[in-house]
């Protein structure tokens, strides 16, 4: 009944899902695709702190502590008792979403949004203290190393598939479907009443209560939800680069670039955070060469959007008519 | 049908709600008048659960609702208008409307409750894809209302409801209260012009500084002594 997909978003979001299925097909270069798992390791990462942030209203600027706890968690255990990546996936993205839950409780008591920022990055900060201290278990700044990889497996028809770092195809589809698990809850939910609900908190959350909205238990599983896939996403990232660093998985350096990615392609929509995940991420391959001063074009262009489009580039896709369906419904949101 | 006796509310170390007790039977229109930082708003809210108690006991229909959490009182029957709107600014008329039967119990009489808020305000209909944020004030209080409503309460609670209303609106929205009434629904509102809430209701209670001063039939209200020297001016 509510927010029934347009065509166009359909047809366009089918299509973009075609092309990212495709590129390995003729794109056989390491590292552009490379490049592609990134794009959609930050687009999973940004959608679900979206979820949280954009949808729920929650200034949440802690999400990179759900992400650095699934990158070594996942990486320890596998060092340590040598259980399989392809279940520590799965475990790692239950382990962020406790942790989620944890975090929730309190910053639900919290009102005021700068402070419910300010609560959750200093969580962040605390965890991030924790592993670059504790070098005993985690090597700290020396990086973690020795970490499995997913185990090869055959399947019918398309034959063995293989991890290894020379073979990127494999991490690609298993980003890919990754990816596209995220794209399809998220979209589940805010077509469903329960996102009209969850809209209707972040607009007013009085009225949603009284209304009859259950607030804190949306709350909760927002936080819980979204902290899951951040935290699958740590995992796949620990397995698939094999080494970690804090500063490269729990760096106030990461939520801030997600932040960035999601104000480029346009707060409140569904296309914004994927847009802005792929534009900043193949914009930072191509600026690699300028080292630090990435950070300062990051925030010259929040500055930018913040001051020019508003809505991000998936808004003025839309009013420029390239996105079409983009923007309509659920975007809207 | 509603009944609150001694209420007490506190927000930390001030106490804005004084021993408290009023009553609203089936069927009625009772207001609440009282100049501003006089609880009127507070009390609505604290029936509501949207602000907690200190002590003291909300009853509605014989039951003890005094803890009972807001999201849970459009089940019980009771619904609450916001002050000011607040609709849900992004949305549609119609996504804001359909949010009132957001509720469990309201959810399987979607379609009924529809048609009957759709014939007592036409402009739902009318401006079913617009956006709400993009309405009038008199006419998002509509809104506001139709959602109210969409829950099937029995008692329908409105926090000044005239606030910020051109005056053709207020009368048009005192007609829609008339006509709400009517249909066997009490309502309990709130409003700081005498004429307004006294006027427009069966019975009316005088706030000043959190505590009940003066209760009584509408008119008799508008015919007080007081009433009149304090808030009409007349000597």
């Amino acid at each position: 009944m509510f927010g029934a997909p347009t065509r166009t978003f359909s047809v366009n979001f089918a299509l973009f899902l075609v092309a990212l299925a495709l590129f390995p097909v003729f794109v056989r270069d390491s590292y552009y695709l490379h490049v592609g798992i990134l794009c959609m390791l930050f687009a999973s990462f940004a959608l679900s702190w979206h979820l949280v942030t954009g949808y729920g209203g929650l200034k949440t600027f802690g999400h990179q502590a759900f992400f650095g706890i699934g990158a070594y968690f996942s990486a320890l255990v596998s060092i340590h008792f040598g259980i399989s990546p392809w279940l520590l996936l799965l475990v790692a993205g239950i382990v962020a979403a406790i942790l989620g839950l944890l975090i929730a409780t309190p910053v639900l008591r919290i009102r005021s949004m700068p402070h419910v920022a300010i609560v959750t990055l200093s969580f962040a900060e605390i965890i991030r203290a924790v592993i670059s201290n504790w070098r005993d278990v985690t090597r700290g700044e020396l990086g973690l190393w020795g970490i499995r990889t997913f185990e090869s497996f055959s399947l019918p028809l398309i034959g063995a598939v293989s991890f290894t770092s020379t073979d990127k195809v494999s991490f690609y589809y298993l980003m890919f479907l990754l990816f596209a698990l995220v794209c399809f809850t998220v979209l589940a939910i805010m077509r469903s009443q329960y996102g009209l609900a969850i809209i209707a908190m972040r607009e007013s959350e009085n009225a949603a209560d009284s209304l009859g909205v259950n607030v804190v238990k949306y709350k909760l599983f927002l936080f819980a939800l979204s902290a899951f896939f951040v935290g699958v996403c740590g995992s796949f990232y620990a397995h698939y680069l094999l080494i970690l660093t804090p500063s490269a998985v729990l760096h106030i350096e990461v939520i801030i670039l997600v932040i960035a990615m999601t104000l480029v392609g346009g707060v409140g929509t569904f296309a914004g955070p994927i847009i802005g995940a792929f534009l900043l991420t193949i914009l930072g391959e191509w600026l690699r060469g300028f080292g630090d001063y990435r950070m300062l074009i990051y925030g010259t262009m929040i500055l930018l959007c913040v001051m020019f489009f508003p809505g991000g580039v998936a808004k003025l896709g839309s009013r420029l008519r390239e996105f079409g369906g983009f923007s309509a419904r659920v975007a809207r949101r | 049908m509603l009944e609150v006796s001694g209420l007490n509310v506190k927000y930390g170390d001030a106490q804005v709600l004084w021993d408290m007790s009023i009553k609203v039977g089936a069927g009625e229109v009772v207001a609440v008048m009282g100049p501003n930082g006089s609880g009127k708003s507070t009390l609505l809210k604290a029936i509501c659960g949207l602000v907690a108690i200190h002590s003291g006991q909300i009853k509605f229909e014989g039951k003890d609702i005094s803890s009972m959490p807001a999201h849970n009182m459009t089940s019980i029957g009771m619904s609450l208008v916001l002050e000011r709107r607040r609709l849900f600014p992004s949305m549609t008329v119609m996504e804001n409307v359909m949010l009132g039967a957001y509720a469990k119990h309201a959810r399987d009489k979607t379609k009924e409750r529809l048609a009957w808020v759709e014939e007592l305000f036409p402009i739902i209909r009318e401006r079913r894809d617009q956006i709400a944020s993009r309405m009038s004030g008199g006419e998002q209080q509509m809104v506001a209302i139709a959602r109210g409503l969409m829950s099937g309460p029995r008692l329908l609670l409105m926090d000044e409801p005239f606030l910020g209303l051109s005056p053709k609106m207020v009368s048009a929205i005192v007609t829609l209260v008339q006509a709400i009434n009517k249909r066997g629904i009490a309502v309990l509102f709130n409003e700081q012009n005498v004429q307004l809430s006294f006027g427009n209701a069966h019975r009316g209670y005088l706030l000043e500084s959190g505590r009940v001063v003066l209760e009584g039939a509408g008119l008799e209200m508008l015919q007080n002594e007081t009433v009149k020297r304090v808030y009409l001016g007349s000597h």
